[in-house]
Parts: C-alpha cells; structure tokens; sequence
C-alpha cells in the first residue's frame, strides 16, 4: 500500500514515514502544499496523510482541489487545529477522517487501515478469501488455520491483492502501490514476488491474466 | 453598601435615573416657574391699571368736591357738593370726604355724613404736593380700612383764604379686585400650565421613542435576535448606532482573530509536541519515558488553556444566532461519514429553534458529545431535539439530547465523567477532555448538562442551551 504524508514540520514527517514504512506501507512524503497537490494528483496513492497547516498551498485547498479533479483516495486530516469547526471544514472538503495533534503512532497506522478497509470496501479488518485468512491489524496471514510467514514485501502484495479482490491488478498497478517513485518500474520483482506468495500460499487464489495482470479471486469462504 | 441594596436600586433612584423622567421634570419645573413670573408680572400689571383707574376715580371725585363748596363772605365754608357716587354716602364704606380750612383766616368744616374722626394725614415734607398742587398717601381710618387719599389745596378768592380738600376710597376694592382676578387667572393659567406639561411630557416621550427602539434592537443584538441594530433612526441617534454596530462588528472581529491566534498558538505548540512525543516513544530508556511523561503534561496543560482561551474569547460577546437543525444535520453527516459501520438517528422539531449563541460552540459542544457516543456505542446513536419548554430565570432553553447503545456509565461515575482530563476508561483513544470541555461550554452559556442512562441501555447526555426567544 502506497501512502502520501503531507507534513510541513520535517521531523513529524520523517516520523510519520518511519512509522509506516514500519507497519509495511510505502511512503512519498512532501513538505508543502503545492508539492504534495502535484504527488496526489499524478501518483496513485492507497491513502495520503495531509496536514491543515501547509507551506504555499494550505491543506483544505489541496483537499478540495484533488475532489475536484476526482481524486478519491481516502485521506486523513492531520491537525493541530482540534476544534470541531475546523475538523468539520476538513470533512466536508472531502476528508475521510482526521487526527489530531499530537498522536499515538498506533492510532494513526489503525485509522489508517480502517480508512483503506472501508475504501476498499471492506467492513472488517479480517479479509477472509477462501481458506486464506488476513488480519490487516496484526498482519497475521493463515490458510486453513496455518499461520504463514510471508516477508514484508510478500505481505503487502497480498494485502492489495485482498483489498482489490475479484479485480484484475496489473503489474503496473502492482508497482505503483508496492514500491516508491524511485523503483525501477521495468524490474521483474513482481513476477517473482507473485510466484513466491503463491508458493507459500499453497492453494491457488492468485489468477495470471495473461496480458492484463493478476486477479485475486473472491471468495468469501 | 449592603450587597441587597446595591443589586436592587430604590424605585426613586431609578426613577431619577430615567432620561424622560428628568426631562420631563425639568420642563415642569421650567413651565412652572415661567407661569408664575407670567402670573406675577400680569397681577402687577393689573394692580397698576386698576390703581390708575382708582385715582383718576378720586380724582375726579376731588373735581366735584372742589367744584361743589366756597367760602361765604365771613370766609366760612359752605356748600353741599354733589359728588355721585354713593358710596360717600353710605356708612362703613370707607369712602369719605372732608374739606377743612387751610388758613386761619377760613373757618368752618365740612366732610361726607359718615366720616368719623379726622383723617390724620401726613406732613407735607413726608407727601410733598405735586405740580398740580395734588398729593396722594394712603393711611388707615379708625376702623381699620386701608385708604387712598387724593388731597388738594385750594385759593378761595384772597391770597389767604385757603381750604384743604381730601376724599378717601377704600384700597381694599383694588385689593379684591386684584385677588379676584389673580383667582381667574391663575385657574386659567394652571389649565394652560398642565396643557403645557401635558404636551411637553407627549413630545419628550414621542422624541425620546428612536431610544427606546434603539434600546430594544440593542436587546435584540443580545438576545442573538439580530446581528446588528437596524434602523432607520434619527440624525441625532443615526451615529450612536452606527458606532454601536462598529461595536459590535469589531467585537465579533476580535473573537474571530482570537480564535485564530489561538489556533495557530495550537500548531505552533502541538506540532513540536507530536515530534517530541513521538520520539520519545521510540526511546526506551528512562529519559524517554520521562520525556514521554512530561510531553502528555504539557498537552494536557495546553489543550485545557487553549480551550480556557477560547471560551474567555467567547464570553460576553454578543450578536450571535445559530439554527440548532441545520448544525445538527451537518455534525450527523460528518460522523456518519467517520463512522459508517455506526447507525446515527437525527430527529428535530418541525418549528425552527435558534440557540441563542455561537455556531461554532454548538458544533463543539455536538462535535466532543457525538464523538463520545460513537466511540462507544455498538451501533446505535439517536440524536432529538425536543421542544424548548424550560426556563433558567429570564433565558429560555431548548433541550437536545444524545444517547446512544453502549456500555453507559454508572450514576455514581458520572460527575467524574465531566472532570476535566478524566478518563473513566483508557482502552479507547481520547484526551478526557472532551465531556469537560462540554460541560464548561454549557456552564459558559448557563444552560445544564445531564448525564443519565438511555433506554437503549448506555449513555444519555441531555443539553439545555439558552435560544433565541420566539
């Protein structure tokens, strides 16, 4: 999952990117507003974390700016400002949720998996797919009541192909969610990543749709 | 001054304290005083002219005494003067007349039927004649009566035959006269006066009126009627409302720059707070943990006077009015929209109800006690806002409450539920802050706040906020 951190204060920031890169997700982070308008317009992002109070280009307008153009990915508020009067001007510019200042690390990373739940449309954390069970909370993967391990990078794989199950994933997609701007978007690594995830998943959820991507199949039990 | 005193003035104080009362006293006292130097200088006058027209009657009187008598050849006074007025001819009138020698070479003695005694008149260097040889004094006669003697001094053919000729009239008919008519005039002239006072009282309290409407709009302006007085008054009031709506418009400017200072303070503080706790999260050792410590000291410390500033902004301003409905329906749609695995039921009155106050405090007041609900309750939460029925002595209130399907809290727990920074369960997230931040809000607009148990089985907060009569 790819997540956009909007945050003027550099040490908040590279906190916040710290502690998600820690919790699996890939993280571009932008200082101001003008800058952060630009990634969430022209990048897919799973979810963005967006401060009011911004350099150049102020949070609310950013916000209303990407709903405008149709951006609909789900976005968290980050305020200092904690009245409700200001909560509610960040919601009704289309915010998904809101945070205030200062947080607990772990209520950000679970509001934030709920708001990508819900936007993926799921109501649970738990993401059942046949014998496949994932708990996005714990991060805990298990087939038939098997607990797996899967790496980091094997997990967050699974964990878009779950939130976009009964959808064809392409590879691009898959690299635009997974990995940074800096990665070498032409590199086999998801290729290779699928085959490993379906080897120790050992039951056959992952389709290859041959020109297209890969497709999780969805079903529930 | 004793305190019961000093909260309630005497009727006469504020009596005196009233504009139209002192002015309409003032242009009483003014038309009174006006009507008495009038009745005065009038009575003068009419005494003057009755004065004039009493000696040009004794004058004439005089004429015909002088006319009507001569000395006989033995230089003795003689003749019956035909003067007509009868009153020289009554007794106990008090007019009377006499002729009496001047010289010694005249004898005799004449004077009307009932004149008793001598009229004692004084010396001639006292009552000088004058140049028609005529002097005029008044003396009483032995009865008493005030009179006015016209005397004259008369050559009766030789150089020393001289007689002295006196009539008398009675003061006291210019006396009645002038008592009479001071009588008449002051009836009239007290139906003038009240006439006066009557219509002065009419155009102060007619002229006085645009203040009393300004009074009014201003109260309005208060009540969260109206945002600004609305005219259109006098030239004379015209700029005392303007300057009141620069008043009130500079109020609302200074809460609004407040609230905005105070926000910015907020990220100011709590940016670098974030960092710094955060940090110290990943810090393990001792200094961490105290770092980590005294961090949530100071957010708590800085959302309690944050929130202080802000209510203190707030207080005592004027000319706000919020539609409670419309509020409502948007703090409904914004959390159904945060929680949508949670179910939130609005119903509302269908006559439109304003709470007398601020916008934003509502929306902090619903906002902290709707986030409350939804963070508790397993899937229910029901919003009402009853018909407003109570009263907290001249504020009238409308009630709404919040309930919702939770776990509630205990009746004995629910005071310490409203206590700033308490938190009574500490798996969900929050400050603590959020049901004392209520509850001073309420306590800032003297409305009431009530925690019970919901028939739904949690909690129930019942809020009454002061409204906007209707």
């Amino acid at each position: 999952m790819r997540i956009l951190v909007v945050e003027d204060d550099k040490d908040l920031n590279r906190q916040l990117k710290a502690g998600l890169e820690d919790a699996g997700y890939v993280v571009d982070a932008s200082h101001d507003g003008e800058e952060g308008h630009y990634l969430g317009d022209t990048e897919p992002y799973d979810a963005v974390i967006l401060d009011i109070g911004l350099p150049m280009m102020d949070g609310i307008s950013v916000l209303e700016k990407w709903r405008r153009n149709g951006r609909l990915m789900p976005v968290m508020m980050l305020t200092a400002r904690d009245r409700w009067s200001d909560k509610v001007a960040g919601i009704d510019a289309g915010a998904d949720d809101y945070v205030a200042k200062p947080f607990h690390m772990e209520e950000v990373l679970a509001r934030l998996r709920a708001l990508i739940r819900r936007a993926a449309g799921h109501a649970s954390s738990e993401i059942i797919c046949g014998p496949l069970r994932v708990d996005t909370t714990s991060a805990r993967v298990d087939v038939n009541g098997e607990v797996l391990k899967l790496t980091s990078h094997e997990f967050r794989l699974l964990s878009y192909l779950l939130h976009h199950k009964g959808k064809v994933v392409s590879r691009t997609e898959l690299v635009e969610h997974l990995y940074d701007q800096d990665f070498d978007r032409d590199s086999n690594t998801i290729e290779v990543f699928v085959g490993r995830l379906r080897k120790k998943l050992g039951v056959d959820l992952i389709e290859t749709i041959r020109g297209l991507g890969y497709r999780m199949q969805d079903t529930k039990a | 001054m004793p305190e019961a005193a000093r909260q309630s003035p005497s009727f006469w104080s504020l009596l005196f304290r009233r504009l139209s009362f002192r002015v309409v006293g003032i242009s009483t006292l003014l038309v009174a005083l006006a009507l008495l130097a009038v009745s005065y200088i009038i009575v003068d006058l009419y005494r003057s002219a009755i004065e004039r027209r009493f000696d040009a009657l004794l004058s004439a009187h005089l004429f015909s005494l002088v006319a009507g008598t001569n000395v006989s050849a033995t230089n003795q006074l003689v003749g019956v003067p035909q003067i007509g007025d009868q009153r020289y001819r009554q007794p106990n009138t008090g007019w009377v007349w006499d002729v009496v020698p001047a010289s010694k070479t005249v004898t005799g003695r004449l004077a009307s039927t009932f004149l008793a005694g001598e009229l004692i008149a004084p010396s001639t260097a006292k009552v000088p004649f004058d140049a028609a040889f005529e002097r005029r004094y008044d003396l009483k006669d032995q009865e008493g009566r005030n009179l006015r003697v016209l005397e004259t001094e008369v050559q009766l053919g030789a150089d020393t035959v001289i007689a002295r000729y006196r009539v008398a009239g009675n003061l006291a008919e210019v006396a009645d006269e002038t008592a009479q008519f001071f009588r008449q005039l002051f009836g009239f002239l007290s139906v003038v006066g009240l006439l006066m006072i009557a219509i002065n009282a009419a155009a102060i309290i007619l002229g006085l009126r645009p203040l009393v409407r300004a009074r009014d709009e201003l109260g309005k302006v208060r009540a969260g009627e109206a945002d600004s007085l609305r005219g259109p008054f006098p030239l004379e009031i015209d700029p005392l409302a303007n300057e009141i709506n620069a008043l009130i418009e500079n109020n609302k400017r200074i809460v609004d720059r407040a609230r905005v200072q105070v926000g910015d303070l907020a990220h100011a503080l709590k940016t670098p707070l974030a960092v710094i706790t955060n940090e110290a999260r990943t810090e393990k050792t001792s200094a961490g943990k105290t770092i980590l410590a005294q961090a949530g000291m100071m957010q708590g410390q800085i959302d309690h006077y944050l929130q202080r500033a802000r209510i203190a902004a707030q207080t005592g301003t004027v000319a706000y009015r919020t539609e409670v409905k419309p509020v409502l329906e948007k703090m409904c749609r914004v959390f159904t929209k945060l929680n949508p695995d949670k179910n939130f039921e609005f119903t509302a009155p269908s006559n439109r109800v304003w709470f007398a106050g601020e916008a934003q405090d509502l929306e902090e007041i619903i906002g902290n006690l709707l986030e409350n609900a939804a963070k508790w309750a397993k899937q229910d939460i029901k919003i009402k806002v009853s018909e407003p029925s109570l009263k907290n002595g001249k504020l009238q209130l409308f009630e709404f409450f919040i309930e919702d399907d939770g776990p509630g809290i205990p009746a004995d727990k629910r005071d310490e539920a409203i206590t700033r920074g308490k938190r009574l369960d500490e798996t969900k997230p929050g400050t603590g802050l959020g049901l004392s931040i209520v509850a001073e809000l309420v306590r800032e607009y003297h409305g009431q706040l009530n925690l019970g148990e919901s028939a739904h089985g949690g909690l129930k907060v019942v809020v009454a906020l002061p409204m906007v009569p209707q």
